[in-house]
């Protein structure tokens, strides 16, 4: 990806909730919650970020004994300087730190 | 049978879906998704999740398919460009023919495109045997092949229609023509050409699998 091209919507909501929390682990479905975005909607958005490079992802196991480990995320350096740059190019600030209402599925 | 039961049962099979219907290469992904619906305490909430991930793993699907890596879309291909190489070779041919007076009999049509035009549409007819090679041994270079050639027919046409001496306005008219159903055939062979410049692009696009 042309790291200077502006990113979707979707993508830029995406990224403003990874940048929140620019630290921790965070999982897909809280990533859904915190956004708005559908299943069908974050998870192809995850699968690029991390082909480009700006997202790692790993198994982390649970907290609770006996259950399976889950998939995490977590903005990559190069991913933190990205997600602020569309940060600050975005024309509105608003919705980008918004759930998107009517994310696809 | 609960509505509980019935909707872990759903997304269950939704799941076995996604992880059937996700590339190779995002296997690790299609576990990822189906390990997230057993964290999701509303069955109703996971029933919908896992719509979304089927709709993820088809559309990974889809982006990670290769038409032209099955031989019959690719046979497929190659004849159609080889048409379409032989009709600018037999226009050529016939227009060489006719200005270096080797037919008996004159045709005054054949006299209206210049010499260029004739010498050009040798060089299509030679760039689309060069892109039968090239899809045959799915080379990604296959996508340029095959467009720069049909730039060069195309506006070899648009020049010849812009010609009324040429004869093509006229033959494209409806006074030669009984309905208006004989432009199906033009317009299909050139939705057919642009079918093939797209699976030649989507699959230069195509990820390589890891």
């Amino acid at each position: 990806m042309a790291h200077s091209r502006k990113c979707s919507r979707q993508t830029v909501a995406l990224l403003a909730a990874l940048l929140k929390q620019p630290r921790s682990w965070q999982h897909g479905y809280v990533l859904s919650k915190e956004t708005g975005l559908k299943s069908g909607t974050l998870y192809p958005i995850l699968m690029r970020l991390g082909d480009q490079g700006l997202l790692n992802s790993r198994w982390k196991d649970a907290e609770q004994p006996g259950r399976p480990p889950r998939h995490v995320y977590r903005l990559t350096t190069t991913g933190l300087a990205f997600a602020r740059e569309q940060a600050e190019v975005s024309v509105e600030p608003a919705s980008v730190f918004g759930p998107i209402k009517a994310g696809a599925r | 049978m609960t509505s509980t039961a019935v909707c872990r049962w759903l997304s269950r099979r939704l799941i076995d879906v996604v992880r059937r219907f996700s590339p190779s290469e995002r296997e690790d992904w299609a576990h990822a998704m189906s390990r997230e619906v057993d964290e999701i305490p509303s069955e109703r909430d996971a029933v919908m999740w896992a719509l979304g991930c089927v709709r993820a793993s088809c559309y990974e699907r889809f982006i990670s398919m290769k038409p032209s890596s099955w031989w019959p879309v690719r046979m497929g291909m190659a004849l159609w460009i080889a048409l379409l190489a032989s009709e600018m070779f037999a226009y050529s041919v016939i227009t060489l023919a006719n200005k270096l007076r080797l037919f008996t009999e004159h045709l005054p049509l054949l006299e209206v495109p210049p010499l260029w035009e004739s010498v050009l549409a040798v060089v299509t007819a030679v760039s689309f045997l060069l892109a039968i090679v090239l899809i045959l041994r799915r080379s990604r270079a296959a996508f340029w092949a095959v467009v720069v050639p049909c730039a060069m027919m195309l506006s070899g046409f648009a020049l010849r229609v812009s010609r009324p001496e040429s004869g093509v306005p006229q033959n494209l008219s409806m006074a030669y023509h009984r309905s208006h159903y004989f432009l199906i055939w033009p317009i299909l062979g050139l939705a057919m050409t642009m079918l093939i410049c797209l699976t030649l692009w989507h699959d230069r696009r195509a990820p390589v699998p890891n």
